[in-house]
C-alpha cells in the first residue's frame, strides 16, 4: 500500500512505526511526532484524542478485523472448547493489548459455564506484549495455540493451524486511523484517504481485513 | 559534565514525581507486592548461581594462560554486547521447547532465571577474574610448595582474600539481573506471579496504571543504586 500510494504521491515519502497499539498511543501522548495513527481499537484512539494529537472528527474506522486461534501443528486443539483441556498451553496478549482486549471479551462470550473460563485460564502460559508475540510463541511450538486476530494467522502461511471461533460469538476489531494535528496534515489526510479509498480497501482485504462498517 | 547531567538529571525527575503519588499505597497493591516479590526470589537465585559456577571459572580464567582460556574468556563477556532481546531468542533456540535440547522451561520461573543468569553472570565473571588476577602470585607459590594443592589454593586463600571484590562483583550483577527485561519477555514469557517482574511490569504498568509503573521504576531504580554503590564500596575497600 505504501508502495501505490508514494508512486502516485511523488512528494510524499512514507515511514511507518509498527507497534502494540498501547504503546503507540502512549508515545504520541508524550510528543512523539506523528502525521498518522492507526489504532486497534477505540480506546488507544481515544487516547491520542485526549492528548489534542488528533481531532475527533478526523477519526474514521478503516477496517475491522477477528480473532483466530493459530495451533502449533503437533498440538492436538481442534476447537475452542479444546481451550479448557488439561495440559493445553495457551498464549494470550495482555489485556492493557487491544488484542488481549479482544480475546477476553471473546472468552466471555464462549464461557457459557465459570468453569470453562476457569479451566481456560489456568491453561495460560503468558500475556504477552503484543499480539505478534503471540503468533511468534505458537510459530515456536512454545505455546500450543494462541490468540491472534485473522490477518496474523494468515500471515503465517501454512506452518500453523487455524481454528475459527463460531462467527456468531466472535468479537470483531474495529480499526481507527486520523491524521494527526501538525506541519503535514495535509499529505496525511491525503493518506488517510487513500486508505478509505477502494485501491487502500482492496490490498486492506488481500491480507485478510474485514470492510469497515459505514456508520462512522 | 554534560554527561553526568544527563545521567542523573532522569533518576532526580523519575524520584521528584513520587511526591504526586503515595509510593506505598501503590507499592502495597498485589500486582506490585508480586512483581516485587518474583524480582527479589529470582535475582537472589541468580547471584546464587551466578556465585557458585562463577567464582571457580573466573579462578581458572584468571590462573590459564592458554588460548583457549582467552578465547573462553571472550565468549563468557559477549552477553554484555549482547541485546537482550537477541539473548532471549538464543535461549529459546537453545532451551525452548523445540529448540536444540528440547527442554520445558520457557513460561517458568526457572526460565526467569536462566535469563537473568545470561545477562548478568558476564559482570560477576569480569569483577572476579580481575580481582584473582591481582592476587600475588608467589604467595600461591608458597602455598603450593607448602602442599596445598589447586582445590585449596582457590577455597582457602584465592576466595576469602578477593571476598570483597567478588561480593562487590556479586551486587552489580544482582543488579543487572533486577533490570533484565528483553531476555525475560522472549524466554519467559509474562504472567503475575510467575515470570512477570518489576521492568515487565512497568512496561504494562504503562497502560495499566502510571502510578504503579512509576513506583516500580523508582524501586528499581533503587535497586540498582544499592547494588552499584555497594559494588563499588566493596571493590574499592579490596584495594
Amino acid at each position: 500500500m505504501a508502495e501505490r500510494f508514494e508512486f502516485s504521491h511523488t512528494d510524499t515519502k512514507l515511514t511507518f512505526n509498527f507497534g502494540g497499539s498501547q504503546q503507540l498511543a502512549q508515545s504520541i501522548r508524550a510528543g512523539a511526532p506523528a502525521d498518522v495513527f492507526a489504532s486497534a481499537d477505540e480506546k488507544q484512539m481515544k487516547v491520542a484524542v485526549d492528548a489534542g494529537s488528533v481531532s475527533e472528527r478526523n477519526v474514521r474506522e478503516f477496517a475491522q478485523n477477528q480473532l483466530v486461534l493459530v495451533v502449533y501443528p503437533g498440538s492436538k486443539v481442534k476447537s475452542f472448547e479444546d481451550l479448557a483441556k488439561p495440559g493445553v498451553r495457551i498464549v494470550m496478549a495482555a489485556k492493557e493489548v487491544p488484542a488481549g482486549k479482544y480475546s477476553f471479551a471473546l472468552l466471555d462470550k464462549l464461557s457459557d459455564k465459570a468453569s470453562f473460563r476457569q479451566s481456560v485460564m489456568k491453561n495460560v502460559v503468558s500475556y504477552e506484549l503484543d499480539v505478534r508475540s503471540v503468533l511468534r510463541k505458537v510459530q515456536l511450538g512454545e505455546g500450543d495455540v494462541g490468540f491472534v486476530y485473522r490477518t496474523d494467522a494468515k500471515s503465517a502461511g501454512r506452518k500453523i493451524r487455524v481454528v475459527d471461533f463460531p462467527s456468531d460469538l466472535n468479537v470483531t476489531a474495529h480499526y481507527y486511523i486520523a491524521p494527526c494535528k501538525g506541519k503535514n496534515g495535509v499529505d496525511a489526510s491525503a493518506f488517510v484517504d487513500y486508505v478509505l479509498s477502494p485501491a487502500g480497501q482492496a490490498a486492506l482485504g488481500a491480507h485478510g481485513f474485514m470492510a469497515h462498517s459505514h456508520a462512522k | 559534565m554534560p554527561l553526568a547531567l544527563f545521567l542523573s538529571f532522569p533518576l532526580l525527575a523519575l524520584v521528584s514525581e513520587a511526591r504526586s503519588f503515595n509510593l506505598l499505597h501503590e507499592l502495597s497493591q498485589p500486582s506490585a507486592v508480586q512483581a516485587v516479590l518474583l524480582t527479589l526470589g529470582t535475582t537472589v537465585c541468580s547471584v546464587l548461581l551466578c556465585a557458585l559456577f562463577g567464582t571457580p571459572l573466573s579462578f581458572w580464567l584468571a590462573r590459564t594462560e592458554t588460548r583457549f582460556a582467552r578465547f573462553l574468556e571472550l565468549l563468557m563477556e559477549l552477553p554484555i554486547a549482547l541485546p537482550p532481546a537477541a539473548a532471549g531468542v538464543a535461549l529459546l533456540l537453545a532451551f525452548g521447547r523445540h529448540g536444540h535440547l528440547g527442554l520445558n522451561v520457557s513460561f517458568t520461573v526457572f526460565a526467569v532465571i536462566l535469563a537473568q543468569v545470561f545477562v548478568a553472570s558476564p559482570f560477576f565473571l569480569k569483577a572476579a577474574t580481575n580481582a584473582f588476577r591481582d592476587q600475588s602470585r608467589e604467595m600461591f607459590g608458597v602455598a603450593e610448595t607448602d602442599g596445598a594443592n589447586e582445590w585449596e589454593r582457590f577455597w582457602k586463600l584465592a576466595v576469602p582474600i578477593g571476598w570483597r571484590s567478588l561480593m562487590g562483583g556479586l551486587a552489580i550483577t544482582w543488579a543487572r539481573a533486577a533490570g533484565e527485561f528483553g531476555a525475560t519477555i522472549i524466554f519467559a514469557g509474562n504472567f503475575p506471579g510467575r515470570t512477570e517482574t518489576m521492568p515487565l511490569a512497568i512496561y504494562l504498568g504503562f497502560e495499566r496504571d502510571l502510578n504503579q509503573a512509576n513506583a516500580l521504576a523508582i524501586v528499581l531504580s533503587g535497586c540498582a543504586v544499592v547494588g552499584l554503590g555497594l559494588g563499588k564500596v566493596l571493590t574499592s575497600a579490596a584495594r
